[in-house]
């Protein structure tokens, strides 16, 4: 069943649509998340209050073809409500064990750790791009912005996380 | 175009997302820049390092349940403090009666023993008296015919049965789209905001409007309160409800607020 049938009957009320739906989607989310929040408890945390949140407003939700679009909305102000938590909350003791484990060679490894040295503003316009595969359009939407801004905004992001990755550009490789 | 307006447009190249003729100029480009051509790969590189990244995390399997689990077991119990935010005694005692077949209102002793601290549990408590004098009927209300919860009104039945009629009148009238007669039913700044609020209001495009019940009319200092309970096309399974709020002005009455509660 695809996504805008799940829609369709979440809405309606069916709670195992909506199971599918999380299953669908929560990787991505997560990813976004975490990419917007650098740490995995936090992330698990705002995707959990996003799923919350959807399913106790999907009857909202006015087109079902822009559910994706939608939830992604979500998840970016949980992650500002998770922020603006935190900022009030001192950690009292370290949790080690982590939600979830990214697997992957060594190259995926190194672009995760990468984003972690990133200023925020760039991660989050990357996760939004790249984890949530989100169109230029609606990532001008989700940020409140022109999607020109958007655009120079994703161009200084990738070339940050060239930088910290290493990338050489062809002048430097040819000398 | 110059390498550097190139190397700009490359993301939305790769995605796609770019006109034709742009598409072009840069693809006639990339043929003689080695230089662009290197910005193109390494971009591709990052791309698809980041959708191997995304399709390969592992969230734990044990802790997606729990997350599922927790989703569902939170949003109920939302769902259920939201429903008692209406608060006022008719709105909580026709909740309770439609929830009747609900194990925790089946058996409130043993809800009352269990989780006394709900407050689902306590409003039951409380209503528990008042409930014993509540009545349900299956009655025609003006034209339509409709489970109608009956309360000690302070109403007479004849003022009871105008106000009720002009609640479903409104709702028939939302269904039909019918401005005009929503504008005889309510005061001149409810149906302005009901202008501004159209699409939430006005409701023609949806279909099959049938009428679950209807409470009769309580009274709160000067305003009047009815609810209507209704189901349509978008909302079959879950009703809805609709909260009027009606005032009795140079001796007529007046709906001066609806409130939609899903």
């Amino acid at each position: 069943m695809d996504d805008l049938q799940l829609v369709a009957k979440a809405k309606k009320g069916n709670e195992l649509a909506f199971v599918q739906l999380m299953e669908t989607h929560q990787k991505s989310l997560y990813c976004t998340a975490y990419g917007i929040m650098g740490s995995s408890w936090d992330a698990y945390d705002v995707l959990q209050e996003t799923f919350l949140k959807a399913y106790t407003s999907i009857h909202t939700l006015k087109d079902n073809s822009s559910f994706k679009f939608w939830l992604s909305r979500i998840l970016i102000n949980k992650c500002y409500d998770q922020k603006r938590k935190l900022k009030r909350i001192v950690p009292v003791e370290e949790v080690y064990e982590t939600p979830c484990e990214f697997k992957g060679n060594e190259e995926t490894m190194d672009l995760l750790h990468a984003l972690e040295k990133l200023e925020e503003k760039n991660r989050t316009i990357l996760s939004l791009r790249y984890f949530q595969d989100l169109p230029l359009k609606q990532m001008a939407e989700i940020l409140e912005c022109p999607e020109g801004t958007v655009k120079s905004r994703l161009n200084r992001a990738l070339k940050e996380l060239k930088e910290v990755l290493g990338y050489k550009n062809y002048e430097e490789v040819v000398q | 175009m110059k390498c550097r307006e190139i190397e700009e447009n490359l993301e939305l190249y790769l995605s796609g997302e770019i006109e034709s003729k742009e598409k072009i100029i840069i693809e006639q480009h990339l043929e003689n820049c080695p230089s662009c051509q290197k910005e193109l790969k390494d971009l591709r590189e990052i791309v698809n390092n980041f959708k191997i990244l995304k399709n390969n995390i592992d969230l734990d399997g044990g802790l997606s349940m729990k997350l599922k689990e927790e989703v569902l077991k939170q949003s109920q119990i939302a769902q259920r403090k939201k429903s008692f935010k209406l608060s006022t005694l008719v709105a909580a005692v026709s909740l309770g009666l439609f929830a009747i077949s609900s194990s925790l209102l089946a058996f409130p002793a043993f809800a009352e023993k269990y989780t006394p601290s709900l407050p689902l549990v306590q409003n039951v408590k409380e209503l528990k008296s008042e409930v014993n004098e509540l009545k349900v009927e299956i009655k025609k209300v003006k034209d339509t015919q409709l489970r109608v919860i009956e309360t000690e009104s302070a109403l007479t039945p004849e003022e009871n049965e105008q106000v009720q009629g002009m609640a479903l009148d409104f709702v028939k009238a939302q269904y039909a789209g019918d401005l005009e007669t929503i504008k005889s039913l309510t005061t001149d700044d409810f149906y302005s905001q009901i202008l501004n609020r159209e699409d939430e209001f006005i409701r023609s495009d949806r279909k099959t409007l049938a009428f679950g019940s209807i409470t009769n009319v309580a009274k709160e200092e000067d305003m009047y309160l009815v609810f209507v309970r209704i189901s349509d096309s978008v909302f079959s399974d879950s009703e809805i409800q609709e909260n009027f709020m009606i005032k009795k002005i140079d001796g007529n009455f007046v709906i001066t607020n609806v409130e939609n509660d899903v």
